[in-house]
């Protein structure tokens, strides 16, 4: 008897862990109709391991990869390799119409202007680190919005110079270059309701009743 | 997923791997971002606890990236790492930091028997099968996480844990006989 | 979560292309540029002045305070903004020059305007009543004047020059704490710490105005100028003030009261848990290419630097 048990036990976990054969199932599942003990026990155990396997999938803390990215020790690359880094590494670069036509517009204007920089006293302008911008990706999920911008300290408030795109899945997406420095945003849908971002950094209270998104920007 | 399809992740992974070590570090958020989700979920089931979950989970990520120079291009990334957070998670629990053993088995509540205060508890402090799988010892739970909650195989995870199979299947069973009492135990109870 | 395949993953075509425009600006004139683009603003608002239907004398009214505006200092695009929106927002033509007014006043004293035009640019563009615009910039306006002197005394007190700080920056953080009633004792003990730590003038203001985020989500200014101390004392950078923000932020999501993340965050100090791992200065590295967190924004974001308006 007690070895029947302990057999029977063996086999129940054979089948939770997906292993037994199809014999050896069907012999299972005979013993478990026959025995309304051991039918009770493989229900039980069935259940407690559903629990387990359906239970909720946590979401994960927002800001997680960056939070590691910043916590990362340096590690020491060789001056050579960083050089040759910058000079072959692949980049990925996303072009608009915009963006290409202002480059063409840049090099005509260049090539235009070529004698006069010859002759004039050419300056290079140094780009110093409070210049240099961060592109900041901006998401908003909302599947039954029609329109979506965003509207802050960097660009005055205005509700149309930013505007989100939607993807298929309702996320509302946006690029944005900024320099290093503090912003406060709201996001406006449809024109006309303003929205604090729900993964915000911090909130801060507006002064007219509503709470805006902090955004901190560092290089 | 096709046997050529995991060489070609993995190709890809070494090959991301490769270029971390070589001076972009930027890299890494490939990695990060692609089993932040199974790491934070393997702390979570173990530890209980989010704020623990997460400070494990990152810094697994953190001391996989310190390693990297040391990692085997034949073996599983992830593999590798999720040893690196359950061992984080177990060194945790040992500490006896931010643990949340269950004295009092009334403290499970199955579902559909809750009062609203009892439910607005629960949601405070964590739902039924986490206190359940908090009350079992580290290496019952350990299993228990990595096969019913992450799907994982006896193998691999016999390669995370670096225990033999026929151990790990004798810790699932009594993992899982270990929680089918204590849920048996809370309905009698209600 | 889609993962955007596209990505820049760092800003050395936006800075190539500033260093471009700084070889040929030059022959580019860009300074004759920046006049033309103000005169194009003002001419835009002139143009909606006009259409309105404000009597004469209203028109000719606010088109001089405008005029005022400009030439005291105050940029073209700003005021512009101010007058279009405040016109199609209906406001009393009485307040848009009140706006005005005020701005042109904070600029002549030699305050920072910055931080006013954002508030009535953001009122205006919230639709938020007019008489509350007013009364929220007058008294703005007036905390910036009692945060100057202010300011003034903390940097003569030895502060360490910022490598990037400025006065007007301390002197908007200062501004934002006074309006949250932060007390100017508890403000002025930041500067003695942050001094007293050898800190710099932009760790003073990055300091005020993490007490300010505090207590602009429902911390009391005891207790938030306490933490900050605390921190400050602690030897805490501007990163790691990032850090209790961001703590309190996740902890207010998951609906913890504040008494729960004051508690919380004490004990995560006392630990030691609030600070960041590693101090990392400089460049060389950006948050992961992957949005983080679902549905909400974040990538390519570090913490620290920078002040509110």
């Amino acid at each position: 008897m007690k070895n029947d048990k302990e057999l029977n036990r063996a086999l129940i976990h054979k089948l939770l862990d997906n292993e037994a054969s199809s014999d050896e199932q069907r012999d299972m599942m005979a013993r478990v109709q026959a025995d309304p003990g051991l039918k009770e026990e493989y229900d039980c155990l069935a259940r407690a391991l559903r629990l387990v396997e359906t239970s909720e999938r946590m979401p994960v803390p927002a800001f997680f990869t960056a939070e590691v990215m910043r916590k990362l020790p340096l590690k020491k690359v060789s001056f050579g390799r960083r050089v040759w880094n910058f000079l072959f590494r692949g980049r990925a670069l996303k072009w608009n119409m915009a963006t290409a036509l202002a480059t063409v517009g840049l090099v005509a204007l260049v090539l235009s202007q070529a004698d006069r920089v010859r002759n004039s006293q050419v300056e290079t302008a140094v780009v110093s680190p409070s210049e240099q911008t961060v592109l900041v990706r901006m998401n908003f999920h909302a599947p039954e919005a029609r329109h979506v911008a965003v509207s802050g300290t960097f660009n005055k408030w205005k509700v149309d110079s930013n505007v989100l795109k939607k993807g298929d899945d309702g996320l509302w997406t946006i690029n944005i270059p900024l320099k290093p420095g503090a912003y406060t945003y709201m996001f406006v849908v449809d024109g006309k309701v303003w929205v604090a971002d729900p993964n915000a950094q911090a909130y801060d209270d507006d002064g007219f009743g509503q709470k805006n998104s902090v955004l901190r920007v560092n290089l | 997923m096709s046997n050529s399809t995991s060489n070609s992740t993995a190709t890809e992974e070494h090959e991301t791997i490769r270029r971390c070590l070589n001076g972009e570090p930027e890299q890494y958020a490939l990695l990060v971002d692609k089993y932040k989700a199974m790491a934070y979920n393997i702390a979570y089931r173990m530890l209980g606890d989010a704020d623990s979950a997460r400070d494990m989970a990152q810094e697994s990520f953190i001391s996989a990236y310190e390693g990297l120079e040391n990692y085997r291009y034949g073996a599983k990334f992830s593999s590798w790492l999720y040893r690196i957070v359950v061992n984080k998670c177990k060194d945790h629990l040992r500490a006896g930091r931010d643990t949340v053993q269950i004295d009092d088995i009334r403290d499970i509540i199955p579902d559909g028997a809750r009062s609203p205060e009892q439910a607005a508890s629960l949601r405070q402090t964590g739902d039924v099968i986490q206190k359940a799988l908090n009350s079992l010892p580290a290496e019952y739970r350990e299993v228990i996480v990595l096969k019913h909650l992450e799907e994982l195989d006896y193998h691999e995870i016999s390669d995370i844990l670096g225990v033999s199979v026929n151990t790990l299947k004798v810790r699932a069973h009594r993992g899982r006989e270990r929680l089918k009492e204590l849920l048996q135990e809370t309905r009698r109870m209600v | 979560m889609k993962k955007n395949g596209c990505i820049m993953s760092k800003t050395i075509i936006v800075a190539s292309f500033l260093a471009l425009v700084g070889v040929i600006s030059p022959a580019f004139e860009l300074r004759a540029g920046a006049d033309e683009t103000g005169s194009k603003h003002l001419g835009e608002a002139r143009s909606t002045v006009e259409k309105s239907s404000l009597t004469r004398e209203a028109k000719a009214g606010l088109l001089a305070k405008a005029d005022q505006a400009v030439t005291s200092g105050l940029p073209a695009e700003d005021v512009a903004i101010i007058i279009t929106r405040g016109l199609n927002q209906g406001a009393p033509v009485a307040d848009i020059e009140g706006f005005l007014e005020t701005a042109t006043t904070v600029k002549k004293r030699n305050l920072p305007v910055r931080l006013v035009l954002d508030r009535i640019e953001q009122g205006l563009a919230k639709g938020a009543p007019a008489e509350r615009i007013s009364e929220v910039t007058r008294k703005l306006s007036g905390h910036l004047a009692t945060a100057k002197p202010m300011v003034d005394k903390i940097e003569s007190n030895e502060l360490k020059p910022a490598r990037s700080g400025r006065p007007d920056d301390a002197i908007e953080a200062v501004a934002r704490a006074l309006e949250k009633s932060i007390p100017p004792g508890a403000i002025m003990l930041t500067g003695e710490k942050v001094r007293d730590r050898k800190g710099s003038l932009m760790l003073f203001d990055r300091a005020v105005d993490t007490m300010t985020v505090f207590v602009g989500n429902g911390m009391h200014a005891e207790e938030a100028s306490r933490m900050v101390h605390s921190a400050i004392d602690r030897g805490y950078s501007e990163r790691d003030l990032d850090t209790m923000e961001r703590y309190m932020s996740d902890e207010l999501r998951k609906k913890r009261s504040m008494n729960d993340v004051v508690s919380g965050m004490e004990a995560r100090m006392e630990r030691g848990d609030m600070r960041e791992r590693h101090d990392r200065s400089g460049g060389g590295m950006m948050g992961g290419p992957g949005s983080d967190g679902s549905g909400g924004s974040g990538s390519g974001m570090r913490g620290g630097g920078g002040r509110m308006r």
